[in-house]
């Protein structure tokens, strides 16, 4: 299939070249549609294992999807090897399963080419990522190592991981989908234990994401804020089951909001009527103070994407206006059986597969409330460093405490431990009391705190209640 | 033969430089079928094929995969890996060792009981559209039905510095049922599926009337379900949950990897009472046909039974090469690696808790006016601090140790330390793979996600954490 014109005198393998005989191919073999990705790329890590750099590794991330449709029946195939034989190979499985596959009466078409261009989105390539040297990262890691050495009672752990990737993706479809993005991220995270006995240990968790080397970004400091935030939860107790105001940091806000409204509108489960905001457009969900957008078009954004994973231009989308739910994210299979814009929001584990939908980078727009003041305003609650989700695909929301603190008169007493929060979506979207003036913005995403009215906070029990007592039937 | 490439390319290299190095080549191809809502979702065949190379140098580790089966890329490979591991050695103070005294030479072929060969796309697809039939057909609260057929078949070829030579395949089996039912804003998930390694005899044997009804039924019962109650109290955790259970409080906690870096908190704890003498917890490969059963790990170390909790005193942890050196442990054959792309680790394979002696109805009577809870969705931990998370799509009320309204999902939590010593009864039922899983871990080379299994009788204990409204 792939021909000497597909190397060129450099021995540089044309993976373009490629994706577009293997759709030639598909055709001959009767596809009526085919979606090729030809991925190249690799990924290069350092790790660091109790408080050393133990190991660095390079490791393949290259491959070939395939989805092809007869009809409305499909046939997906991939191979984690590039070569002629193995993309012929994986080219005749997928139209023969197409051919063996029931059908599937949602499936319209793939994406159309269209008129408008992918926007050019600065800083999601970075030369310096792409050619690091082993050095550098070995440089970076005892930067944290260094950097995470604070005073401390007790013993500490030094754990965590540099990882830069370097990506080529081209999407070709029969249709006129003719994509090349090449991308590079680098994302370090540093996990730190302080131990002082072994039912004594703090924890801590800080992360960098980037797609652009920052040169002024300080690694040592990462690993400092680990082991502060370890130092913080040292004496973690236990608390007495009450329902309690909650305050989420600007982090915690965003985690439980990407989880929470993510899945909500997220098009796939809105389409099969399993997502808690199925029907609910127009439907006032959140407080009126609460306005939520998508943004992939940051510059040097974590999750910053010109395409999704179909190729399709992508685009900024609110999903909430003034709590008022306006939008899904969709790809062209969850649109098109919606009957509503494909927004492209189209993502795929890697370079097989259907693509699922999924949301990018949230804007969450600031409130009026004092961030300060909002702490110092709780007679009693919890201070959350984590995100919470909903569970089971429910409505429900029974999450634990990973990170959490007890506040008494508007200062943080201690961590909590062995914790449990619960509420549901509804409760949670309606219940947010405050949003802070103050934005976090980083990685791509901007969000406020938040102060949620009342949660249930599910610890020591007073034995002589019955648990009937405490359920909301 | 490939083996005999990774020989070839271990071999190639200077000893006197190089304190251990292994070569693992690998193939996997899997098939998966899956309906959903009477229509096809995923039709698809999934192939891998590279090899992973690790090196050690000094103490430190250089690992490097490629996806490609010709013999000069896989020589840059190896190469690259040295490169890496002499690079860091110079300039860490890492200090890894393996023994070379483990040396293991095998083959070990997939001999399905009954070979998916056999079957045709139409059988194996009729299969996944038998169950989400049942399931779509049972009520029309039932607003989504899935059924999947999964196959995945995968080949290892390891050769190290040692003198392992070995081939080993694993196979992964699995027919699996999901339903979510509704009524206005509620919503309920469940699910149900047979997993096994032996071959599609578990598979054809699984009554998929039975259980894609059941599974149907209970997507319904539980919309007129109670929320659960919060707080810390007693429970009665089925096999299932108990299986997640074990696997989050002790498993992960065990795993050698966790322990040598200080990231358990089971680290210098051998010989220490962990729970009553009732309970005994053991991670068994060994056993035929489960999810989690394998011959030889991503080392080649030919792998075992290997008990962790014996009568309640914390015996031993999971190894692999690395570990079992360092710790000075029993090399146990538990290092796996997901694909070629990633490196090996210590991991978990089929976990459980030994049945004990008392019946349920003794249990239930045990617990008093508590909970009941049923069918795992998954959990988590943090090894570091023992504090770990597990789930149930549902359970009972009980009162008068009888079993009372239902109960909707939930989500439990624990400490690692405690949670065995408040097992209030362990049940004299038995179902070891009551929740064929993947499990998660982070590593070098990114997150790996492993078949695995966990079960055991009923446990009651006392004063789980239950996250309720």
């Amino acid at each position: 299939m792939s021909t000497d014109s597909d190397e060129t005198k450099q021995g540089h393998i044309d993976y373009h070249s490629i994706a577009l005989n293997a759709l030639n191919l598909a055709e001959e073999l009767g596809a009526t549609q085919t979606e090729i990705v030809v991925r190249q790329g690799h990924r290069r890590a350092i790790e660091i294992r109790n408080s050393l750099i133990s190991g660095s590794q390079q490791q393949s991330m290259s491959g070939v999807g395939i989805r092809a449709y007869i009809g409305n029946k499909l046939g997906i195939s991939s191979n984690t090897l590039v070569s002629e034989a193995s993309i012929t190979d994986a080219v005749e499985k997928a139209v023969k399963l197409a051919k063996l596959a029931p059908e599937d009466r949602n499936f319209r078409t793939l994406p159309n080419v269209l008129e408008q261009s992918a926007p050019h989105i600065p800083d999601l390539y970075d030369g310096e990522i792409a050619n690091m040297e082993a050095d550098q990262f070995i440089d970076i890691g005892n930067q944290i190592i260094d950097g995470s050495k604070v005073e401390t009672e007790g013993k500490l752990v030094v754990g965590g991981q540099l990882s830069v990737s370097i990506i080529t993706d081209n999407i070709v479809n029969s249709l006129g989908i003719d994509v090349e993005d090449s991308y590079t991220s680098a994302f370090s995270f540093v996990n730190n234990s302080i131990i002082v006995d072994p039912t004594n240990v703090g924890s801590g968790f800080e992360v960098y994401l980037t797609r652009k080397l920052d040169k002024g970004v300080d690694f040592g400091d990462i690993g400092r804020t680990a082991s502060e935030k370890a130092k913080k939860t040292l004496g973690a107790r236990e608390i007495k089951t009450k329902r309690l105001p909650v305050l989420f940091d600007h982090r915690a806000t965003g985690q439980s909001l990407q989880a929470i409204v993510g899945n909500g509108v997220n098009g796939t489960n809105v389409m099969l009527g399993t997502s808690y905001f199925a029907d609910k457009i127009g439907n006032e969900l959140g407080v009126e103070g609460l306005n939520i957008t998508d943004n992939p078009h940051v510059a040097g954004g974590f999750s910053s994407t010109p395409v999704d994973a179909e190729g399709v231009v992508t685009q900024v989308t609110k999903y909430m206006d003034k709590g008022v739910l306006v939008n899904y994210a969709t790809n062209s299979y969850t649109a098109n059986k919606l009957g509503i814009e494909n927004n492209a929001h189209a993502q795929k584990m890697g370079f097989s597969g259907k693509p699922r939908c999924g949301i990018w980078q949230l804007h969450v727009d600031a409130g009026d409330g004092s961030y300060t003041q909002m702490l110092e305003d709780m007679r009693e609650g919890i201070f959350m460093e984590s995100g919470i989700n909903a569970s089971g695909g429910s409505q429900n929301i029974s999450a634990k405490i990973n990170r959490g603190f007890y506040v008494k008169d508007g200062e943080i007493q201690h961590a909590v431990k062995n914790t449990m929060i619960g509420s549901d979506v509804f409760s949670f979207l309606k219940g947010i009391n405050r949003i802070s003036k103050e934005l976090r913005i980083e990685f791509g995403s901007q969000t406020p705190a938040i102060l949620i009215d009342e949660m249930s906070i599910s610890g020591i029990t007073d034995t002589k209640s019955s648990p009937r007592s405490m359920m909301g039937i | 033969m490939v083996l005999d490439v990774a020989r070839k390319v271990v071999d190639e290299i200077d000893r006197t430089q190089v304190q251990f190095l292994d070569v693992r080549t690998y193939r996997n191809e899997t098939l998966q079928l899956s309906v959903r809502k009477g229509d096809a979702n995923q039709i698809a065949n999934n192939q891998m094929n590279g090899v992973a190379i690790r090196a050690l140098v000094n103490g430190a580790w250089g690992f490097a995969s490629v996806a490609s089966e010709n013999l000069s890329e896989i020589r840059e490979a190896r190469d690259a890996a040295i490169k890496m591991a002499r690079g860091l050695s110079n300039k860490s103070e890492a200090n890894a060792e393996v023994t070379q005294d483990a040396a293991f030479e095998g083959r070990n072929e997939f001999t399905p009981d009954d070979d998916p060969k056999n079957y045709s796309f139409e059988e194996k697809m009729e299969l996944a559209q038998k169950v989400e039939t049942i399931l779509r057909e049972h009520d029309p609260s039932i607003i989504n039905s899935n059924g999947i057929y999964s196959e995945m078949v995968q080949r290892e070829e390891i050769a190290n510095t040692n003198g392992t030579n070995v081939v080993t395949d694993y196979a992964a089996l699995r027919l699996s049922g999901f339903a979510t039912s509704r009524r206005g804003d509620i919503i309920q998930n469940v699910s149900d599926s047979i997993a096994t390694s032996g071959g599609m005899k578990a598979i054809v044997d699984w009554n998929i009337e039975e259980h894609a009804t059941n599974l149907g039924k209970r997507a319904v019962d539980l919309l007129d379900a109670v929320n659960s109650p919060s707080g810390k109290m007693n429970v009665l955790l089925d096999p299932s949950i108990v299986g997640v259970y074990i696997h989050e409080a002790f498993g992960h906690a065990s795993e050698g990897d966790a322990v040598l870096d200080n990231r358990s908190v089971l680290t210098n704890q051998l010989g220490n009472t962990m729970a009553i003498p009732e309970v005994s917890v053991i991670d068994d490969p060994t056993l035929p046909g489960l999810r989690g059963s394998f011959k030889y790990d991503s080392e080649g170390t030919p792998t075992k039974r290997r008990q962790i909790i014996k009568d309640g005193v914390l015996v031993g942890y999971l190894n692999d090469l690395r570990t079992a050196t360092m710790l000075d442990q029993e090399i146990n054959g538990c290092g796996r690696a997901m694909d070629f792309r990633h490196t090996v680790m210590p991991r978990m394979g089929n976990t459980y808790i030994e049945q004990g002696d008392k019946k349920i109805e003794e249990l239930l009577e045990e617990i008093g006016n508590r909970v009941y809870l049923q069918y795992s969705y998954g959990g988590y931990v943090n090894p570091a601090t023992g504090e770990f998370f597990f789930s149930s799509q549902g359970g009972y009320l009980v009162e008068d140790g009888q079993l009372g309204k239902p109960i909707r999902n939930s989500g439990m939590s624990g400490m690692t330390l405690d949670v065995l010593k408040n097992t209030i009864g362990v049940g004299n039922d038995k179902d070891i793979d009551a929740f064929p899983g993947t499990c998660g871990k982070p590593s070098l080379t990114g997150p790996q996600m492993l078949p695995v299994t966990g079960g055991g009788p009923h446990i009651a204990a006392k004063d789980i954490n239950i996250g309720g409204r």
